[in-house]
């Protein structure tokens, strides 16, 4: 389960404030957020699946998580101090989310490594490459787009993939690029049914190098 | 010569959005619609795609200030070595006559 940080920091990106949130307790913060996505990562990567979800049924069954739900739904119907009511199970959402997506992006890593970027390195053995947008953040950060504060909505998203290299760019230019082998791939891996179809779901895009 | 695939790149004068022009694209070329796609970095701008028989395809806004405002181009996918060393047959000529005949839109080739 990832820490309060988490939503917190979630909750002051959406409403702008991120920064002057921060204020004096920044360098706290920062620590309390490194701590928490290591021992969250350490849990997914190292605690045997059977563990995990035994875990998982013990804490279903704890009376703090009924405690939790009832409050939610009861502040969903009370309305806060600006007069609308609040979705309290947004931060239930975001939690559960963000535990799927680290899964997720675990799975992609490793799908990325054997299957994508050897041949591409093949073209240029110092790129760089990584991700962007809502599926590395868990957040939709494009300003331009509707949905943008809205956390990722697992069952439709896309994978913004990027290579960073002087080479490739000056061959194959700016446009987002398909990779019908790897859209293959994904396609076939349990977790990425929600990925968008074509490659409006996975597309990589060249960029020159800083 | 044998080709292990294609591209193409032409211009395209148009009056009007960039919605437009994929419509009467898609139409002629009888495509799937174009998607729009905004980039995920700043300026965020908008770029239309559409797959077709194994091509990618592209059609992107150039400045105003060019007399052939918008740039249509395809190649075929599962092509990067090829790709990577010039090695794609170039359709732009045929592409060039296909969308000023079909579509009705003067194209450009800069070969």
């Amino acid at each position: 389960m990832l820490a309060p940080e988490w939503v917190a920091t979630y909750q002051s990106l959406k409403r702008g404030t991120y920064l002057s949130d921060l204020g004096g307790d920044l360098k706290q913060t920062g620590v309390n957020i490194k701590n928490a996505a290591i021992a969250d990562w350490n849990y997914t990567t190292k605690t045997p699946i059977v563990q995990q979800l035994k875990d998982r049924g013990n804490q279903l069954v704890q009376p703090q998580t009924l405690e939790q739900a009832v409050t939610m739904y009861i502040g969903s119907k009370i309305p806060n101090n600006i007069g609308t009511r609040d979705n309290l199970l947004r931060v239930s959402t975001v939690k559960v989310v963000k535990t799927e997506l680290s899964r997720l992006q675990n799975t992609f890593d490793n799908l990325v490594e054997s299957d994508l970027i050897s041949k591409y390195k093949a073209l240029d053995p110092k790129l760089k490459y990584g991700y962007t947008g809502s599926f590395k953040t868990g957040v939709v950060g494009n300003t331009s787009k509707p949905t943008f504060g809205n956390p990722i909505n697992l069952e439709k998203f896309d994978i913004d993939f990027w290579i960073e290299s002087d080479v490739l760019y000056k061959k194959f230019g700016p446009n987002l690029r398909a990779d019908p082998q790897f859209r293959k791939v994904l396609a076939e891996t349990p977790g990425f049914e929600g990925l968008k179809p074509n490659k409006e779901g996975f597309s990589i895009k060249f960029k020159p190098n800083n | 010569m044998i080709y292990n695939g294609a591209k193409a790149k032409i211009y395209l004068k148009y009056k009007g959005s960039i919605e437009d022009i994929s419509k009467v694209i898609s139409k002629g070329m009888i495509l799937p619609e174009f998607y729009f796609e905004t980039d995920e970095e700043y300026p965020h701008n908008v770029t239309s795609n559409c797959e077709a028989l194994g091509f990618s395809i592209w059609l992107n806004k150039l400045t105003d200030e060019n007399d052939f405002n918008y740039i249509l181009e395809i190649e075929t996918n599962l092509s990067l070595e090829e790709s990577f060393n010039d090695l794609l047959c170039d359709l732009s000529p045929w592409l060039a006559k296909y969308v000023s005949e079909i579509c009705g839109i003067e194209t450009f080739v800069n070969i």
